[in-house]
């Protein structure tokens, strides 16, 4: 690592060393060590191409304290689920329904560790959150167990808000999580979540991210899927000034995987999701379908990674990553990686970036819409196919944001 | 109603009308027969205002006022419908999410209120009953995958509920089997009236057995060659497009 590595290193240590539990002393450090050796993504990284690492990197800032929530933006108590609600990085017991936060624990919990599924050492920022994060939930789900909302809100500018999650679902067990990350103010938001999904389960992930347009948001989603087990993950990301998703999946024998993303961005949005899915049991099946709408000179960067290794007979992965650009000055970046070393597969992949067809715009003028009417409508119709994947629970919030954003009436 | 005054057109800088006049009244029904490339499209579609369609020379006047420069969403809310005949496919967009948002884009331009859910529902069930067109089909994304048929029927069925002052059919019978063109055209002969005009584009003089025009149009090489009555729909039906430009060579 370069001399200007090092110290951009060193004032993070400086500046965000934080104290928490006593068991977590010692995967900090380590996490420290792995940063002080990574360093942060440079200009060579190549699965950082399109989002400069520095962007998220620098300055370095504390570690935000925890807060209260405020009485108002509290939509998501209508959802039936068991809710955990993290302030600036920390719980905020008064707004959550159940215990599930590992911050006030005195002792490691037995069934795991951190690192076990997104490994401090991949990477600069997975790295960052372990080493500062002091909350999150560490759960169990066992069959049964309610549908679980994880609010994040952000509301402290110039501070590091991390949060770090370990959900676990036992062979045969069903789950259900909502993720949601709002808020104001100007902070980097750094989160990681680790999945454990055992052989048989099945767990769909939903997450809206509509952070203020002041923040930066960098969050690693990993999952390990066991043999037969079904994973189904959907991104829809909104807000932040810069974010970063990274979306991790190992697969067992058997497994199906289904990623769904919705990215809409404009004025000078910056939203980068990158996907990394290898199959490493025989006769997994991926499946990954992500939009982008882009606006004003807003960029959307998607990178979907399928690695298939020599043993995995009968892989069946596909990925599309179709882009709508309403403006001539969004930028799009759409990138499969395929790295494939076995042959009895199936893979395909796609991603048409383009502008509303104008066939299509006309054909709804001449019947009276005008045209930015017409537009709305092509656009909402582009972003439903993935809307029309959520669960009931966040579909009609998702859409109406959908629609706030386009500037058109939902009927 | 409409009046097509020497009208030439471009598309794609290829002059495709050459001076086409024509002139349609209040409630009365034109033919407009014509071999393929003689311009029948692309006069439906610069009578609808297509971006892509550049009107050189002539006019267009609709009750008077020149359309020439005019959006097409003003001449949809001005009282001009065009049934397409390649209705385009939007998946995510219901038919009655769609359809009740240009209809109340046009009622605003006429100086009524918007129709309600309830009330808009009420009538898409009537008009629809006109086409033969199943209720299941509103709540169905926007003519994806419809049959030619179904999406012939759903143009017509928004007619209906569009009301226009002229409507403009480009080939609506094409790809219908015998009943669906039955139905097609009974519906479209129960929306003729005495204010409403209608222009019918056909290859064929099989929607002409049920839809019965006041006036037959021959286009050839973008111009109206011969008009008469019903008649010459039947003429050409029997003797084809060959004579009337043999007629017309020197």
């Amino acid at each position: 690592m370069r001399g200007r590595d090092l110290e951009v290193v060193a004032a993070w240590r400086d500046a965000a060393s934080v104290a928490g539990p006593a068991w977590m002393a010692e995967p900090r450090r380590m996490a420290w060590t792995a940063l002080a050796t990574l360093g942060f993504p440079g200009p060579g990284d190549e699965a950082w191409r399109f989002t400069p690492g520095r962007s998220l990197s620098s300055p370095a800032l504390p570690v935000a304290g925890g807060g209260a929530l405020p009485a108002a933006a509290r939509w998501w108590s209508a959802i039936d689920a068991d809710r955990i609600v993290f302030v600036n990085g920390r719980v905020d017991r008064a707004a959550s329904t159940v215990d599930l936060a590992w911050g006030a624990r005195s002792s490691a919990p037995a069934d795991g560790a951190f690192g076990a599924v997104v490994d401090a050492a991949a990477g600069g920022f997975d790295a960052l959150n372990l080493a500062t994060a002091s909350d999150g939930v560490w759960t169990v789900r066992a069959s049964g167990s309610r549908p679980l909302l994880l609010v994040h809100r952000t509301a402290a500018d110039g501070v590091l808000v991390p949060v770090r999650h370990r959900i676990v679902v036992p062979p045969g067990a069903s789950a259900e999580v909502y993720a949601v990350w709002e808020g104001a103010g100007t902070a980097l938001v750094s989160g990681v979540t680790e999945v454990e999904v055992g052989d048989g389960a099945q767990l769909r992930w939903t997450e809206l991210q509509d952070e203020p347009g002041g923040v930066r948001h960098v969050h690693t989603w990993g999952a390990r899927v066991g043999r037969d087990a079904t994973v189904t993950g959907i991104f829809v990301q909104i807000g932040a000034r810069v974010a970063r998703t990274d979306v991790r999946a190992s697969l067992g024998a058997g497994s199906t995987l289904r990623l769904h993303g919705l990215t809409l961005g404009r004025d000078e949005q910056h939203l980068d999701v990158h996907t990394t899915v290898h199959h490493d049991g025989p006769h997994a099946t991926s499946r990954q379908h992500f939009k982008t709408i882009l606006d004003g000179v807003a960029r959307g960067v998607f990178t979907g990674r399928v690695v298939v290794p020599p043993g995995a007979v009968g892989t069946d992965a596909s990925q599309s990553a179709p882009a709508l650009l309403l403006s001539p000055r969004a930028v799009a970046n759409a990138r499969p990686q395929l790295e494939i070393r076995c042959d009895d597969l199936k893979a395909t992949h796609g991603a048409a970036i383009g502008a509303v067809d104008p066939e299509a715009a006309f054909f709804l003028q001449a019947r009276g819409l005008d045209a930015l009417q017409a537009r709305a409508l092509l656009t909402l119709a582009f972003a439903r196919e993935v809307v029309s994947v959520l669960p009931e629970a966040l579909q009609g919030e998702v859409e109406g944001r959908v629609a706030d954003w386009l500037g058109a009436e939902v009927g | 109603m409409l009046e097509l005054v020497d009208l030439h057109a471009r598309v794609e800088g290829k002059e495709i009308l050459r001076g086409l006049t024509l002139s349609v009244g209040a409630g009365e029904v034109h033919a407009i027969m014509g071999p393929n490339g003689s311009g029948k499209s692309t006069l439906s579609k610069v009578i609808a205002g297509h971006p892509g369609y550049v009107v050189t020379g002539g006019d267009i006047r609709f009750r008077g006022q020149s359309l020439l420069g005019v959006a097409p969403e003003e001449r949809a809310r001005a009282g001009i419908f065009l049934s397409f005949q390649y209705p385009v496919e939007i998946p995510g967009v219901t038919t009655s999410y769609f359809l009740k948002a240009a209809l109340n884009a046009v009622r605003k331009a006429r100086g009524l209120p918007p129709l309600d859910a309830m009330d808009f529902l009420k009538a898409a069930k009537a008009k629809m009953r006109l086409v033969g067109m199943p209720d299941a089909l509103l709540h169905r994304a926007l003519n994806e995958g419809f049959s030619g048929g179904e999406k012939k029927r759903n143009e017509i069925f928004q007619m209906a509920m569009l009301e226009p002052a002229l409507a403009v059919l480009d080939e609506t019978d094409s790809g219908l089997d015998v009943d669906a063109l039955r139905t097609i055209a009974e519906g479209i002969t129960a929306l003729r009236s005495p204010e409403r005009s209608m222009i019918v584009i056909t290859h064929y003089q099989r929607l002409l057995d049920h839809l019965v025009p006041d006036f037959t149009h021959l286009l050839v090489g973008g111009r109206i060659v011969k008009s008469g009555g019903k008649e010459l729909a039947l003429e050409v039906e029997q003797r084809g497009y060959g004579w009337v430009e043999a007629e017309l060579s020197p």
